[in-house]
């Protein structure tokens, strides 16, 4: 039997994921917890084999960040993120932080239990891509890295003065970035495109 | 005759006169001379003559001219004596005003001065003026309290003069509204004129520049607010997005429970009904999903979500004092460092309780954590989970403090959400 750890903050789908769990014969349910950052203690005397890790969990908590510190702590221990938000930047993430699989709520064709077993096989089951997203007249796809990046740290509604010294670029460059993203999507002011950006989920801040 | 010899020597006389003026009046230094003396001859030689012509006029009327040194020269010669005299200063003239278009003279930085579109005045270290333009002038006249312009008394009285409305003005660069709605900002520079200290002050008016300066702060204003906006706009997009999920997770419950009806209809409409294992299963699998459904339990809380950690791991917390659990983004601070202090409990003390002290005044929590398993050896040196930590702490405002021997000991320092001191 694979022991298997949820992180989940939300109450109905962390429910389904533990029938899915339980009632699959070959995986078996070690603890279903809400906050990301407590997984790590979980670890520290149990024998947890996979983990199941929401990126948006309770108070804030990346699971994205807690990955990165069970896979480091614990290289053994495989972890599949689940995440119902498209942001573009969390796949390259969760590679970077040696997850092993990621699967999308509402986009994957496969169910997370294949998932699973795919992933206790050895296997690496990642998206191709995240989902492309319409933004105003454009693809989430038109749009560069450093474009995304400019675009995330909008959402803060923090000044070009402030984004710039974040994301040690000079104001000029994000103004830039900026006019380029305008020219694209057609929008006419930024704080339209941020609106836009945040409510589709094709980036965000906090996790 | 006479009378008409008469009137042209008083004309003569005359316009020498208006002539030697004149050129007093617009000559400088040796030029004046040079213009003045031979102007004066021919006007002191018509002079005598018309004394003499006066003078020798007899009771009954005749005129005659008299003798002397005067009548001695022909009359033509005054005249050409005059016109040479005429001919040297339109030279004199022509020279000068060459010289003015050349040459930097007081009178041509008085001029260029005065045509400034702003205020400038120079004085001496003790502020006995050395030049004034004429819109510094003018200022000086306006926003001077007392007689007499002393520069330095001046410039000294500006702040506490008639103020700009709000007054925001700085010491450094006063800024003044004079009657007519304008507003000049002032500025003082000490400069050395050939090793002589000099005191430099200047009007600039600025009053688009403050006009453009409001719209701008008003424009700001506005930008912030909308920025502001977008940041809570944010943060309910997360709770909306967690309500699309959790709507698509009950509609898949229901696209179950519509299926599992079907079935079992299916089921009972034949007449020979055969193995219903399956559907029997899809009910379990339905019935079991509302019955968590309707037992659920909201979010655990904060506070709980360490203590069912620390229970995993075989440690107890011990509380004391009260946690800003309605305080999202403290408590989040709180359990993080709980978080951390648990591990290295574990991992290095092999502690079994952990002692949490919370306290909250004046806008800020204070938490110190300790635990009672064996204290650490040496120094704690701060490694990647600590200082990371830290600086999350030190992000959101607050201070960390770490205390190795006798007993490992944290402590943080946050700033609640309000911050309001009413806590």
């Amino acid at each position: 039997m694979t022991n298997v750890m949820i992180v989940e903050d939300q109450s109905m789908p962390r429910q389904l994921f533990e029938l899915l769990v339980k009632s699959s014969g070959r995986y078996e349910l070690l603890f279903s917890i809400e906050n990301a950052a407590m997984a790590e203690v979980y670890c520290m005397k149990h024998p947890v084999d996979l983990i199941l890790m929401d990126v948006c969990t309770a108070l804030g908590e990346s699971g994205l960040e807690a990955a990165e510190k069970i896979k480091k702590e614990y290289p053994a221990i495989k972890i599949i993120i689940v995440t119902s938000m498209p942001e573009c930047s969390y796949i390259n993430r969760a590679r970077a932080a040696g997850v092993e699989s990621f699967w999308y709520k509402e986009f994957s064709e496969e169910t997370i239990l294949e998932v699973m077993d795919r992933t206790m096989a050895g296997e690496s089951v990642y998206p191709d891509s995240a989902p492309a997203l319409s933004l105003g007249e454009a693809s989430s796809r038109d749009l560069t890295d450093r474009e995304l990046e400019v675009l995330r740290e909008l959402t803060s509604g923090d000044t070009d003065e402030v984004i710039s010294q974040r994301m040690h670029l000079s104001v000029w460059t994000v103004r830039k970035y900026i006019k380029s993203m305008l020219d694209k999507t057609g929008f006419d002011s930024r704080t339209k495109l941020a609106v836009v950006a945040r409510e589709t989920g094709l980036v965000i801040r906090d996790y | 005759m006479q009378w008409l010899i008469l009137v042209l020597y008083m004309l003569l006389v005359y316009s020498q006169f208006y002539y030697i003026i004149e050129v007093m009046a617009y000559m400088r230094r040796w030029k004046r001379a040079l213009a003045v003396l031979p102007a004066m001859i021919p006007a002191c030689v018509l002079l005598v003559r018309l004394m003499y012509f006066l003078w020798n006029t007899d009771k009954t009327g005749n005129v005659f001219f008299a003798t002397g040194f005067a009548n001695e020269l022909p009359l033509w010669s005054i005249f050409l004596i005059a016109a040479l005299c005429g001919g040297w200063t339109i030279f004199l003239a022509f020279l000068e005003k060459r010289c003015r278009s050349s040459t930097v003279t007081r009178e041509s930085i008085k001029e260029s001065a005065d045509d400034l579109p702003t205020g400038l005045c120079f004085s001496t270290e003790n502020g006995a003026p050395l030049l004034y333009n004429r819109i510094m002038y003018d200022l000086c006249c306006e926003l001077s309290v007392g007689e007499g312009h002393n520069v330095l008394a001046f410039w000294e009285s500006l702040p506490h003069g008639a103020a700009k409305d709000p007054p925001d003005r700085t010491a450094d660069y006063p800024e003044v509204r004079t009657s007519d709605g304008r507003i000049w900002t002032f500025a003082r520079n000490d400069i050395t004129v050939d090793h002589l200290p000099v005191i430099q002050l200047t009007a600039v008016d600025t009053t688009d520049l403050n006009a453009l300066t409001e719209k701008l702060k008003n424009e700001n204003r506005a930008l912030a607010s909308l920025n502001e906006r977008l940041s809570r706009h944010a943060h309910s997009i997360d709770e909306l997005t967690r309500r699309e999920e959790l709507l698509a997770a009950k509609m898949r419950i229901h696209d179950d429970m519509g299926r599992a009806l079907l079935a079992t209809r299916y089921y009972l409409s034949q007449e020979t009904p055969g193995d219903c294992g399956e559907i029997v299963s899809m009910w379990k699998h339905n019935i079991a999903i509302l019955r968590r459904e309707a037992s659920a339990s909201p979010s655990a809380g904060a506070f709980k979500q360490l203590t069912d950690a620390a229970e995993a791991v075989g440690v107890a917390i011990v509380l004391s004092g009260t946690l800003p659990e309605s305080d999202q983004r403290a408590m989040r601070l709180v359990l993080l460092s709980a978080k951390e202090c648990l591990t290295n409990a574990v991992r290095h003390a092999g502690a079994s309780k952990l002692f949490i002290d919370a306290e909250t005044r004046l806008g800020r929590v204070i938490v110190s954590f300790s635990n009672d398993g064996t204290p650490p050896a040496m120094e704690i040196v701060e490694g990647g989970g600590l200082s990371s930590l830290r600086r999350r702490v030190e992000d959101a405002g607050g201070s960390m403090e770490t205390v190795s021997l006798p007993q490992f000991r944290l402590k943080i320092d946050i700033p609640t959400e309000r911050g309001d001191g009413n806590d």
